[in-house]
């Protein structure tokens, strides 16, 4: 490729590395029986809101600000996830968590 | 002499209707499943619609696909099939629903930690295999 990329004048782009990425789902349709553990989660407690999955440089303030419009509403997003937040510091990439209605 | 004819007769009748009793025999494969509608964007509700829909993301973005479907079936499995610029695959996810008959909705999220690449985008949904549609959708 590289001498008919030389000829025509076009240069390789290097692929992008997606190793890292994370993927996840869930429906409101129970898993067929049998399935084992499925990544669908019938029994979950229906809530209002959304659901947001936290990436690198996320922080509370940051996503309240994007879902909000207000950065100070951040212990809102805190305590509809206490569950899975023990520091409102501390979020990890690929953590799911829950934003409650405005 | 008539009476080979007869049975010669007989013989081809039988034959061509063969096929016919076999394919009528074969159980049943269709669900009555279908894809309804494939929306994308930035974030999902409790009930797995999306809340914003976009075909335009930024690095740090979580795609989300929603799937809406209509009909019953034992089981049936839903795939998302990423790919970026045009084939190179970023990812494919399954799962596996048993829809009781009423609309379902089912979601696939897709995020990169690091931020993804500026370009475009495209995920295809299959149902049991066979594809259902496609969206495509940029980063930039």
């Amino acid at each position: 490729m590289g001498i008919f990329g030389d000829l025509f004048g076009k240069k390789e782009k290097p692929r992008p590395d997606f190793s890292n990425v994370r993927s996840g789902g869930s429906s409101t349709a129970p898993a067929p029986a049998g399935s084992g553990p499925a990544t669908i989660a019938p029994t979950a407690p229906v809530t209002t809101g959304r659901t947001y999955v936290v990436v690198a440089g996320d922080s509370l303030s940051r996503i309240a600000k994007r879902e909000y419009g207000d950065a100070q509403k951040w212990p809102k997003i805190y305590e509809a996830n206490r569950s899975i937040i023990k520091d409102p510091d501390l979020i990890y990439p690929g953590q799911e968590l829950r934003i409650p209605e405005a | 002499m008539r009476m080979h004819q007869y049975a010669r007769a007989l013989v081809g009748l039988v034959l061509a209707a063969a096929p016919f009793g076999c394919s009528t025999s074969k159980p049943a494969v269709q669900t009555g499943l279908k894809v309804t509608h494939i929306d994308v964007g930035r974030s999902v509700t409790a009930e797995k619609t999306i809340a914003e829909k976009t075909d335009s993301f930024r690095p740090a973005d979580t795609f989300y696909v929603s799937v809406a479907t209509d009909g019953s079936g034992p089981s049936a499995t839903l795939t998302a099939r990423w790919t970026y610029q045009g084939g190179q695959v970023v990812d494919e996810s399954r799962q596996d629903i048993a829809p009781t008959g009423s609309a379902a909705v089912t979601e696939f999220h897709l995020s990169k930690p690091d931020g993804w690449p500026t370009g475009e985008y495209k995920v295809e949904v299959l149902l049991n295999g066979a594809s259902a549609g496609t969206r495509e959708f940029k980063v930039t």
